[in-house]
């Protein structure tokens, strides 16, 4: 097999993933003001984390083989199944931010079924496309988020106090909770799309360098992103808001050239949010596949972004619902993400020196 | 009229990715009949969102935590 992705195009791709995630919105979780902190403790130990990851990857080309290989060929495809639910449920969950975000900032009137759908089948045209072209893609779109990002950032300075980030580590518990939730939704997501992408990477050295480079840069992004939000809005203006990053660009003002700023940093957002939604469909597409008898899994791309988008909509019925929900959401991601693949690394280990290999 | 202009949106949608994949309904056997079951059962999913039905999970889910153990679900969203 060819080496269908570079190194570079698998970080472009994990860091846009990243940047779909909810942390991207800009809010506070458990940490409050240390949220940034919690971001940070949080990426220390997605290391090890990630190491798992990419140990469960060596050597397969498909994802089948990697749950197969370390947990046997009957539990291995029962993991299969249950991972390409996980990614298809998480698809949803970006498709429903998305179209409750279109519909807060923009679309008001517009129905959510429309927006989602709209969203589910471009990415699905995404997921439908081979690794080379999905590379291509995100190396061309990553450095247009990061331009846009940064000039997010800049203008938002003269709006800036950071005395707001003061006092440090208020509450010492709610920080080990936020770096938890920090854990688990901004960088233990990327699971799925490591593990989509990575087969396309045959040498290591080259997936673990693109995966700890992405984790970096995502990571020290995201933090960049609150410490904005903290200091341009103060805690209680930002607890307040759904979307901190668009309010926060709605204060920016560049003059008469670039009026509405905010549009930008929706932007930004909404193409992050399609990287990750195609990415979690190409991992839930090439791990049903097998399972549902489908020899191309490019066949089930247009079907499982439907469906996504269909329980996006039927999972919540309101912005509140959504963000509550939000808040629990570790509480089911941690099984699967943070607690089952080191135990996957550890069988694959033992299974190999069981027969030799 | 709103109403209208909704379903037919929604139905164009469906329209344009049933044309955009006709390559799979056009395959016949066992692929052409899980593309077209699928096909239904999600435009029977998205008629039911837009009429407003929603799955007792996992919003349902948090109400119904709040209503029993008021303490526990204060604590894991705050």
């Amino acid at each position: 097999m060819n080496e269908q992705l570079t190194s570079r195009q698998l970080a472009c791709l994990l860091i846009l993933s990243m940047l779909g995630g909810v942390s991207f919105i800009g809010g506070a979780n458990e940490a409050g003001r240390d949220t940034w902190l919690a971001l940070l403790l949080g990426g220390l130990a997605y290391c090890p984390l990630l190491l798992c990851y990419l140990k469960l990857l060596e050597g397969q080309d498909s994802l089948e083989g990697v749950f197969c290989q370390a947990a046997g060929p009957r539990i291995g495809r029962a993991l299969c199944l249950f991972y390409g639910l996980i990614a298809l449920y998480l698809a949803a969950v970006t498709l429903s931010v998305f179209s409750f975000f279109v519909t807060e900032t923009s679309l008001t009137a517009t129905p959510r079924a429309v927006l989602a759908l709209l969203m589910a089948l471009t990415a699905a045209f995404a997921a439908r496309s081979s690794l080379p072209a999905l590379g291509r893609f995100g190396q061309m779109l990553a450095p247009a988020a990061a331009a846009f990002l940064l000039v997010s950032i800049f203008t938002a300075l003269p709006e800036c106090d950071f005395r707001a980030l003061l006092p440090l580590i208020s509450r010492p518990q709610g920080l080990f909770r936020g770096a938890w939730s920090s854990l688990t939704m901004s960088f233990a997501e990327s699971f799925f799309p490591l593990m989509a992408l990575g087969i396309g990477i045959r040498d290591g050295r080259r997936r673990a360098q693109g995966a700890f480079g992405a984790a970096a840069l995502g990571g020290a992004t995201l933090c960049a992103v609150f410490i904005k939000n903290l200091a341009a809005l103060d805690y209680h203006a930002m607890s307040s808001y759904y979307f901190p990053s668009f309010a926060v660009g709605s204060l920016a003002s560049l003059g008469a050239f670039f009026q509405r700023f905010e549009a930008f940093v929706a932007v930004n957002f909404l193409f992050c949010q399609l990287c990750k939604a195609a990415l979690c469909l190409l991992f839930a597409q090439r791990a049903l596949a097998p399972l549902l008898g489908v020899e191309e899994s490019r066949r089930l791309s247009g079907l499982l972004a439907l469906a996504a988008a269909n329980f996006g909509l039927l999972f919540f019925s309101s912005e509140m619902a959504l963000f509550v929900w939000l808040g629990l959401q570790k509480y089911l991601l941690t099984p699967p993400l943070l607690i089952l693949p080191p135990l996957l690394a550890l069988s694959r280990r033992l299974r190999r020196k069981q027969t030799g290999a | 009229m709103d109403k209208l202009a909704d379903l037919a949106g929604i139905l164009g949608l469906y329209l344009a990715f049933s044309w955009t994949d006709r390559g799979e309904w056009k395959t016949p056997g066992k692929s052409r009949g899980l593309w077209i079951g699928l096909l239904a059962v999600n435009l029977a999913l998205t008629a039911a969102a837009w009429q407003g039905l929603r799955l007792p999970w996992p919003s349902g889910l948090m109400e119904k935590l709040a209503q029993t153990m008021p303490l526990l679900a204060g604590r894991a969203v705050s």
